[in-house]
């Protein structure tokens, strides 16, 4: 269980950690990976409530990940947590089933509504 | 819609603040040279071509990399440096890129040494310098001329010999 950070910045894995942890989810297990392929095999691992991903990553990015995931079956509440926050990103993440996107920078108010409604 | 100054410094301002710490980074009046620099970058694809740049002292980039990952002063290790400094002018260039018209893609970021990287093919249209933490951060958009197809990650030809974190 817990939450599950894809990206691959480990400086932005740490913002992302640290950003959650302010928000005020401190007592949820937090797991890392640092691109879709691996994303995939932590998701098996460790069975998040939550995935938070990042779009563009080497090897598979966000959306083929979201993508891989669903065509298994795995409807774990996913996430982008990106540079990119355009409308038309947007509507893509929506269409392929993440719950939200954050744009970054950020910051913990931008974390905490969609969190609580994703783990709701 | 274009891109406008104020963007490049709303932007730039946002993400320091979200990425290092709560500390002002002042507009500066002019662009200085960048001695020994080392620059971050990424390209945007689409029907807006060309690139985003951030460049500043090699110590800026460290300094900064240690404030993100929490560690004390002289333990990053440059593949650090380059992970934050890269993740700086990516989201720089993901936010520009969201207020661009059409459709369009973006590079994963590359570090680079030099000052004023060149792109063939393409003409600097903005160049903002800001003060942080007593050195100069610039960030420089760089466009597509008309004449040419595109602008590959491939086209830039670092300006200086490899840099020291």
């Amino acid at each position: 269980m817990g939450i599950l950070i894809v990206d691959d910045s480990k400086a932005m894995r740490m913002i992302v950690t640290r950003t959650i942890r302010q928000a005020g989810y401190d007592d949820r297990e937090l797991h890392e990976a640092d691109n879709g392929v691996s994303g995939l095999a932590a998701v098996i691992e460790h069975r998040p409530e939550l995935v938070l991903s990042d779009w563009n990553m080497p090897e598979m990015g966000g959306l083929e990940f979201l993508q891989q995931l669903r065509d298994r079956g795995d409807d774990v509440p996913f996430g982008f947590v990106t540079s990119e926050g355009s409308a038309e990103m947007r509507g893509l993440a929506a269409r392929h089933g993440a719950a939200f996107l954050i744009a970054k920078p950020f910051g913990p108010d931008d974390f905490r509504s969609v969190i609580a409604a994703a783990l709701r | 819609m274009t891109l406008s100054p104020d963007d490049v410094r709303t932007l730039t301002e946002s993400t320091w603040r979200s990425l290092v710490a709560d500390e002002p980074v002042n507009p500066a009046p002019s662009v200085a040279p960048v001695p020994a620099a080392v620059s971050s970058c990424v390209h945007i694809s689409g029907e807006w071509d060309g690139a985003v740049t951030v460049t500043c002292v090699p110590s800026l980039a460290r300094d900064m990399a240690e404030t993100m990952l929490g560690l004390d002063a002289g333990d990053a290790r440059p593949e650090d440096v380059d992970d934050a400094f890269g993740e700086l002018v990516n989201i720089i260039g993901g936010g520009l890129k969201s207020l661009l018209p059409g459709t369009s893609t973006l590079s994963l970021p590359t570090v680079a040494s030099g000052d004023a990287l060149v792109f063939p093919g393409s003409e600097l249209v903005m160049e903002q310098a800001f003060g942080v933490r007593g050195e100069q951060l610039v960030v420089r958009v760089h466009q597509r001329t008309p004449d040419r197809d595109s602008i590959t990650p491939t086209d830039h030809s670092p300006g200086g010999p490899p840099w020291e974190y």
